[in-house]
């Protein structure tokens, strides 16, 4: 079978299965709906987010302002969908830079063993020790509330999972005969680990990578709400949260396209990354 | 059959009962709920700090004087105001006769003598400050006190209706030392029972007060309840009778509909925003150069203030519900300025100072705010109006205790804060704009402002003080180290059946006087 072949029976193979879990299927239409909102914002919402109008503030949802306006007469909409080019740097790029530090460092203390992992394996459970938020709140509050240090606080706090999840990985891939062989044939550590290893581990954390995401965006929301993220007036669905939780009862829409946003990517997130899990599953045919 | 009978009757019992009026439903009511927004520090008078706690106070530890509505001094516990002799550096003070506190022990002038001495000499004591001008404090007779003074000081009166002024048990002191504060035992239409931290504070009616027709309650039940929309719900449901603090926003609603009275009344705070000037190092340390043109350049500073809507500003970020103001002092002190008004917003001239000022291309600088979501709100305003002027103001929050802190140490360009407000100006304006004033966190000095400020304390006729204050505060406004924005509004809302109750401008709930209808 030539590669046409097999790449026409990889897309068989996955069309069979994605109709197997259509709630995977609308989880990640749902993701791309929001990625094509973050990286469309400036030709989708054509309203300044920042723009204030002292005499709109807190209107209802109308034509002009589909999602209303928030306490400082700004629009609505605009604010979702920029909010979402944040939310969805946040957790992309928190991820991004957990993947970056701990793919590595799990790599390495998976393939060396010895000293080098138990340092590292002991470091990670004190790490892991420090629940996720606290350690992302600890970390802003000392770095300084930012866009920037959220990210980066959310993305030490998720660091160890994929340290663990790699180290782990790597494990059971060095037992592995092609492993075997490529060391038998004289391929270096370097070598083995990128070339041999690595690609074989990549769809493990990739799913753990999907499954990250969401819990880095409600991270992000999270800091955001608590003042030590995204600052004002820069549009993120927690700042939008902290200001309508004041207006409950007057300005309700104020709390409901944030919420329902945070809601619905995460939850996105979670099925497509159940999906993904399936799909890439070697076991699964 | 018997049985069905007496359900019957228990049935119809209930209806009746839950088909009366709320008025009648409440007139039942012993106990009155009043929910807070904080749980108060340490009961103890000497030692405390917090404003929720004064509330407490005013219904447990009553004050040599306290202040009316229009606030006016009116002896509480004294039975005259104070009487003023050897040029001002003697204070008489006759007390109430036939007063006891609430373990029944005699208040005389030997506790009064003892709780002044308490006030300025125990160790952590937070009334220090406001009494150092008292040299000594002498017994003349069990119903005269006679205070004396170092130097001619009028705002000794204001101090005495606060937390000054509360005479405190010498028996419960001797019999729980430095843990007074665990059951205080003062003069008080009611007194103290239990306390549970962060969840009530409850107190019954006392067997001592001189005046028990004040109280009608069996039991005042504070409640902390911290949530503004909990506190709102709470209200509705019954669950508690009088709301303090209601968010501006909610007010509306309430009024709306018509179940409840929301009094509203504006207060002694203010808010503004502190501009550093010349505090490098340390409120203390010598006066440095920040070299920035916000503190250095009296044009950036008024282009800054001439870029603001204090009314627009009131507006979105209350509804309107508090008062606009550019000075310390709120329109309802008796100090108030009423000739002054505030320079309203001038986009096109503030531009012009700005580019005078060498920065047509526009000037950024940071602003520190309290991380709330109020302030925020408050922030993002100023910083809205402000960029069509030409500055990009980027808001820091940071936690209220480290932004008092970093403020202090000279590490902020500008703070949005404000200050609870006296009754007597002295306090809210002396140590802020005095040369090495405790809360100068400015570091501004200007001789002419202190000398104004210092012979404000030392006359006690209200007009002269009033003219040497409108005089101080002209000086202040154009120096522009404090920009005031506004004075918050206390809102308290409770059913309509509660009757006789009085908003006073210090912000504190009185139940004293009020009754179900």
């Amino acid at each position: 079978m030539g590669p046409e072949g097999a790449a026409g029976g990889w897309l068989r193979r996955g069309w069979r299965r994605a109709r197997r879990r259509p709630a995977s299927v609308a989880g990640a239409l749902v993701v791309l709906g929001f990625v094509t909102l973050a990286l469309g914002a400036p030709w989708i919402a054509r309203t300044d987010p920042l723009q204030t109008d002292w005499s709109r503030i807190r209107k209802a949802p109308s034509w002009a302002h589909p999602l209303g306006t928030d306490d400082l007469g700004r629009d609505g909409l605009a604010r979702v969908v920029w909010g979402t080019r944040i939310s969805m740097q946040a957790g992309v790029f928190s991820i991004l830079f957990a993947m970056a530090v701990g793919v590595p460092v799990g790599l390495s203390a998976g393939y060396y063993r010895g000293a080098l992992d138990q340092v590292v394996m002991r470091l990670t459970d004190a790490w892991l020790a420090f629940p996720f938020l606290v350690l992302a709140i600890g970390l802003v509050t000392i770095l300084g509330p930012s866009l920037v240090n959220a990210t980066l606080a959310i993305g030490l706090g998720a660091t160890p999972t994929f340290i663990r999840l790699t180290r782990g990985l790597v494990l059971a891939a060095q037992e592995e005969d092609y492993v075997q062989a490529a060391r038998a044939l004289g391929g270096g550590d370097l070598r083995l680990m990128a070339r041999h290893i690595l690609p074989n581990i990549a769809s493990a954390l990739l799913v753990q990578a999907t499954v990250s995401i969401p819990t880095a965006i409600i991270g992000e929301a999270v800091l955001s709400f608590l003042g030590l993220g995204v600052q004002p007036p820069a549009p993120s669905w927690g700042t939008m949260l902290n200001a309508a939780q004041q207006f409950l009862e007057s300005a309700p829409w104020m709390a409901w396209w944030p919420g329902l946003a945070i809601f619905s990517l995460t939850l996105a997130f979670n099925l497509a990354g159940d999906g993904l899990r399936d799909a890439l599953d070697p076991r699964d045919y | 059959m018997r049985r069905t009978t007496k359900t019957l009757w228990l049935a119809v019992a209930l209806t009746l009962v839950l088909a009366l009026p709320p008025g009648v439903a409440h007139a039942q009511k012993k106990t009155l709920v009043v929910a807070l927004n904080q749980d108060p520090d340490v009961l103890d008078p000497t030692l405390s700090r917090t404003y929720v706690g004064r509330i407490v106070y005013a219904h447990m530890c009553e004050k040599l004087y306290d202040i009316d509505e229009g606030l006016r001094i009116f002896p509480q516990l004294a039975a005259d105001l104070p009487a003023f002799s050897d040029g001002g550096k003697t204070v008489t003070i006759k007390l109430r006769p036939g007063v006891r506190f609430n373990d029944g022990t005699p208040m005389d002038a030997e506790a009064v003598r003892f709780s002044l001495d308490r006030h300025r000499t125990l160790k952590g004591s937070n009334r220090k400050s406001e009494l150092t001008s008292i040299t000594d404090v002498e017994v003349v007779d069990p119903l005269t006190v006679r205070v004396r003074l170092k130097t001619p000081f009028s705002p000794i009166v204001a101090a005495l209706a606060d937390r000054s002024g509360m005479p405190v048990s010498p028996a419960q002191v001797k019999k729980l030392g430095d843990k007074f504060g665990t059951a205080p035992v003062c003069v008080g239409p009611w007194t103290f029972v239990e306390r549970v931290p962060q969840d009530r504070i409850v107190l019954e009616k006392s067997k001592h007060y001189f005046d028990p027709g004040q109280a009608r309650f069996e039991r005042i039940v504070f409640r902390i309840i911290t949530d503004d929309n909990v506190r709102l719900a709470n209200l509705r449901s019954g669950d508690i009778d009088l709301m303090h603090l209601v968010a501006p926003t909610d007010a509306a609603s309430l009024r709306k509909e018509g179940r409840f009275e929301v009094a509203s009344v504006t207060g002694l705070a203010y808010q503004g925003i502190t501009i550093n000037i010349h505090n490098k190092t340390g409120k203390r340390a010598p006066r440095g150069d920040l070299g920035t043109p916000l503190a250095n350049d009296a044009r950036v500073r008024e282009a800054f203030e001439l870029a603001l809507d204090r009314d627009a500003l009131n507006q979105v970020v209350w509804d309107g519900q508090y008062t606009p103001g550019c000075t310390p002092l709120s329109p309802v002190s008796p100090f108030y300025d009423k000739g002054r008004t505030c320079p309203a917003r001038d986009v096109a001239r503030a531009k012009q100072l700005l580019a005078d000022a060498g920065l047509a291309g526009g000037y950024a600088f940071e602003l520190v705010i309290v991380n709330n979501p109020q302030q925020r709100r408050v922030g993002e305003v100023v910083q809205g109006m402000a960029r069509e002027v030409g500055f990009n103001v980027s808001l820091r929050p940071s936690e209220f205790a480290s932004a008092l802190k970093d403020n202090d140490d000279g590490k902020h360009q500008a703070f949005l804060i404000g200050w609870s407000g006296r009754v007597d100006p002295d306090a809210n304006i002396h140590q802020f704009h005095t040369c090495g004033g405790s809360l100068n966190q400015s570091n501004v000095c200007d001789e002419a402002i202190d000398a104004l400020l210092n012979r404000a304390r030392e006359v006690s006729d209200h007009a002269q003080r009033a003219a040497l204050y409108r005089e101080a505060v002209a000086k202040m406004a154009a120096r522009r180290n404090v920009l005031y924005l506004y004075h918050p509004n206390y809102i308290v809302a409770f059913p309509k059946a509660l009757k006789g109750y009085k908003a006073t401008p210090d912000g504190l709930v009185r139940i004293k006087g009020t009754s179900w209808q």
